[in-house]
């Protein structure tokens, strides 16, 4: 169950990563050098990274192999 | 802008981007989207008298954190779709980018000198409390070209008057240098 949640984890966080090339690629090629876009983006990749870090700590923290234990008291 | 070429001798004049309301609104449904995410995700302790908190408090914060930075990536999306939908007035020319979708871009210009009417509308009564709307340029060919929801619209009509009446000067003088 953990590889299986590994591998969905990181095809998420693949997506993720593509559309950052996606907005980084359009920041780049579309703005002049001191454009407030330019500015804008670097505080988002710092929030995405934050984002995706603290994703990644909880990822981390969930019992995956104890899903097939099954978790619900009904 | 990168993609806009300068000729010699050829300045910006004005770009014209949409009001601040208009990006305000666009964001508005993904800051409503975050407060009911943030909602849903604040009643999971109700339902942890069904579930085993030990796996579902970790999955939920990961579900959470998941959905925040999706909505984040969304929010530099939108703005990349409406603070790169612009026109940029040169002294000779009215470049227009529409950014229609995310990887969707149509850049069109003419010559000032082709310009035959400009036409501001307002189109609501928000757009009139706040100060913005559409202008519409006829241009020689019978075709017209609108630019919606900026601001300052009286002073960007006046500027795209005065330039065009400066190119029709400029080019009057070339063609009949006595």
């Amino acid at each position: 169950m953990a590889l299986l949640a590994l591998i969905l984890y990181s095809l998420v966080m693949l997506g993720y990563a593509a559309l950052l090339w996606a907005i980084a690629y359009h920041v780049y090629s579309y703005t002049a050098p001191g454009d407030i876009t330019r500015s804008l983006f670097i505080g988002f990749i710092l929030l995405s990274l934050m984002l995706a870090g603290g994703s990644l700590y909880y990822f981390l923290q969930v019992p995956w192999n104890a899903l097939v234990d099954i978790p619900l008291r009904f | 802008m990168t993609t806009i070429q300068l000729s010699p001798g050829e300045h910006i004049v004005l770009v014209l981007r949409k009001h601040w309301f208009i990006f305000f609104t666009s964001f508005l449904s993904l800051f409503l989207a975050l407060v009911f995410g943030f909602a849903l995700f604040s009643l999971r302790d109700t339902l942890y008298s069904a579930l085993d908190a030990a796996f579902w408090e970790p999955f939920f914060h990961l579900l959470f954190w998941l959905y925040a930075l999706f909505l984040l990536g969304a929010a530099f999306v939108i703005w990349i779709q409406q603070y790169f939908d612009l026109w940029v007035v040169t002294n000779h020319r009215i470049v227009m980018v529409e950014q229609r979708r995310f990887f969707d871009r149509e850049i069109s210009e003419f010559m000032l000198s082709k310009v035959q009417d400009v036409t501001i509308d307002i189109p609501h009564m928000i757009a009139t409390l706040l100060g913005y709307g559409n202008m519409t340029i006829q241009t020689a060919g019978e075709r017209s070209f609108t630019v919606e929801n900026i601001p300052r619209l009286d002073e960007a009509k006046r500027l795209i008057l005065t330039c065009v009446d400066e190119e029709r000067k400029f080019s009057r003088a070339v063609s009949n240098p006595e």
